[in-house]
């Protein structure tokens, strides 16, 4: 069978909590309850064992090698033994979640700070762009310079 | 408000003629405790003669399940009245409780059957073995090696208006 799918609910998938008491925590699905339910925890991330509906997760395509209703020891052997923590750090979705979270725990003087060097940064940029800007303005004008002369040329024969 | 489960033993007042009446003991579920003893007399009113002025209860404990945190099969045996009669229904559940699986019937019989709780009597639930459940949609659950994908979902926001279209395909 040819999917187009690459990402699926199985026992041992690693998800993103994305609503609720856990929002942004990650968690191990540890048994399926029916269409709509899983039973999962983190004991990684301070997720309790609990039931959860599949519209409050996203799936990651990390997968931990567990039976189903696996006990919290053997969950914490597995996830150590699949050195899921410092893969978890390097999926895009919990960077993005640490980045959104680093930002707001910002204090004003660090926002300050940031806005100055953003606005050096763009300032090259700006500079950068101008020249180049000005190169091909330059080489343009040359072209329409020896256009118009070719012309001329073809008037007087 | 979820559903608890209780004990609740009662019996008849003690009189002359009888010093000493029997004792009765109920599981049910209910809300509250109050609920509970009201549902305590209505079953047990139509069992034995008696009723909540000639009777007192003697105890009432609320009853928590053994092991929450292991998936279970449960099956769940209920009479209901429907608009033209009266049904015995069995249905079956996945859940860690007794008293998710009687919150989950209480759902699907108002939504399927338009059966209100007060409508349901629950004569019997028991934890069934995999191997002798005879549902197919609780037997598909019962692969360890499951998989399926989750397709079309919308993401909840709590903005009315985002600048981005909302991202509903997961794969």
């Amino acid at each position: 069978m040819i999917s187009k799918f690459s990402l699926f609910v199985e026992i041992g998938r690693v998800v993103v909590i994305n609503y609720g008491e856990y929002i942004n925590k990650t968690a191990v699905i540890i048994d399926v309850l029916d269409q709509n339910r899983a039973l999962v925890a983190g004991p990684h991330s301070g997720v309790e064992r609990h039931i959860i509906n599949f519209k409050w997760i996203n799936l990651t395509p990390l997968k931990v090698n567990i039976q189903r209703g696996a006990r919290i020891n053997t969950l914490i052997a597995a996830i150590k033994a699949a050195d899921l923590e410092t893969k978890i750090a390097a999926l895009s979705a919990v960077k993005k979640i640490n980045a959104r979270a680093t930002k707001s725990n910002q204090t004003d003087f660090e926002r300050f700070k940031a806005n100055l060097i953003r606005r050096k940064l763009n300032k090259k940029v700006s500079g950068e762009v101008k020249k180049l800007v000005n190169i091909a303005n330059r080489a343009a004008h040359k072209k329409a310079v020896a256009q118009k002369a070719a012309g001329h040329v073809k008037k007087t024969l | 408000m979820p559903i608890h489960e209780f004990q609740v033993v009662g019996r008849h007042v003690p009189t002359e003629r009888d010093a000493n009446p029997k004792i009765y003991r109920m599981r049910l579920f209910a809300q509250t405790s109050i609920h509970a003893k009201s549902r305590f007399w209505y079953f047990l009113s139509k069992i034995v003669k008696m009723k909540k002025s000639t009777g007192e209860i003697l105890n009432v404990t609320e009853i928590f399940e053994d092991k929450p945190q292991k998936v279970k099969n449960f099956g769940v045996f209920i009479r209901y009245n429907s608009r033209s009669g009266t049904h015995n229904i069995y249905k079956e559940y996945r859940d860690l409780t007794r008293c998710g699986a009687v919150s989950q019937m209480y759902d699907e019989m108002a939504s399927r059957h338009s059966a209100r709780e007060s409508s349901i009597h629950i004569i019997d639930i028991k934890e069934i073995a995999a191997s002798l459940t005879r549902r197919a949609n609780t037997k598909q659950f019962h692969d360890s090696k499951i998989k399926f994908p989750l397709t079309h979902r919308i993401a909840k926001s709590k903005s009315t208006f985002v600048a981005n279209r909302p991202n509903t395909f997961f794969c």
